[in-house]
């Protein structure tokens, strides 16, 4: 699976997307269009996000899930919290909104 | 399983209801086992060949310190954490964390270990100046030291453990959560001496 480049290579920086395109008729859209703050994180965060949403935001069928104690999850949670609160993501998601 | 994380961090895997009830079998056959031998659990890092008591008093003064650190760090938890963690993850875990008292219990009961404890404490009451006190050598000795060496490699591991659950449960850690532990655990000792005192006392 070909992952989604969130950084610049060069510098480091959080990239934009430029080109967007339509799988079925080919249709392209140029611009500059910043991330997401959840797809600007990494793909195990993503996937944690995704499995926490499953479970209804439960974080005790999470740990069940994952089988791990409940505050290991917790603490996940935490560490994709201070990800999403960094400077460059909620300035990412700034930009978005505007 | 990998034998560090179960040895130093369990509570990755286990907290909640499961590690208080696990913590608290494990207070209780410690305690059971002190009773049959006269060890005393008498501080949250005690452990002392003393009088024989009831064997309630023995699970009591394991309990007197668990909860005494429990709360100290729950408290202490509360104001450093900046996250929103459950009373029953500390108090659970903070009981398993006690687990190799069961394992000081069980090398006590080495023979020959009381023998050579009480003619130790017997020549160093009736010590004199300028008198080497003579003590028996031989298998008592040997079983002494190494019991001795068991229970402070088990007092070292339980505070690991104490510390990985509080760091754990309250998602801190640096040289201030540190320093707050420590401080926690002394706070808990005090408490619990006197706690522990005032159990013997009445009885």
């Amino acid at each position: 699976m070909k992952r989604l480049p969130v950084s610049c290579p060069s510098c480091e920086r959080r990239l934009d997307v430029k080109r967007l395109v339509c799988g079925e008729c080919g249709t392209e859209v140029e611009g500059v269009y910043p991330l997401p703050p959840l797809a600007a994180l990494g793909l195990e965060d993503q996937a944690f996000i995704c499995d926490f949403v499953k479970a209804s935001g439960s974080l005790k069928e999470m740990a069940a899930l994952l089988k791990v104690s409940y505050p290991t999850v917790r603490n996940r949670l935490d560490e994709v919290i201070g990800r999403l609160r960094s400077p460059e993501t909620e300035s990412e998601a700034g930009r978005g909104e505007g | 399983m990998k034998l560090t994380p179960f040895l130093f961090s369990p509570f990755h895997r286990v907290a909640g209801a499961l590690s208080l009830g696990l913590g608290l079998g494990a207070i209780g056959v410690a305690g059971l086992i002190g009773a049959r031998q006269g060890l005393h659990f008498d501080g949250v890092l005690d452990v002392h060949v003393g009088f024989r008591a009831p064997w309630w008093v023995f699970v009591a003064e394991g309990l007197i310190d668990w909860i005494c650190l429990a709360v100290v760090l729950l408290g202490a938890g509360r104001v450093i954490s900046g996250t929103a963690f459950r009373a029953i993850d500390l108090l659970g875990t903070q009981a398993l964390a006690r687990w190799p008292t069961v394992l000081i219990a069980l090398a006590c009961l080495a023979p020959g270990f009381h023998r050579y404890s009480a003619a130790l404490v017997k020549s160093l009451t009736g010590l004199k100046p300028g008198v080497v006190p003579t003590l028996p050598d031989g298998v008592d000795a040997l079983a002494f030291w190494l019991v001795t060496v068991v229970m402070l490699a088990c007092t070292v591991w339980m505070v690991a453990l104490m510390w990985k659950s509080f760091s754990h449960c309250c998602n801190v850690r640096g040289g201030k959560a540190v320093a707050v532990f420590v401080v926690g655990l002394v706070v808990a000792e005090v408490f619990s001496k006197v706690l522990i005192s005032a159990l013997v006392r009445g009885l």
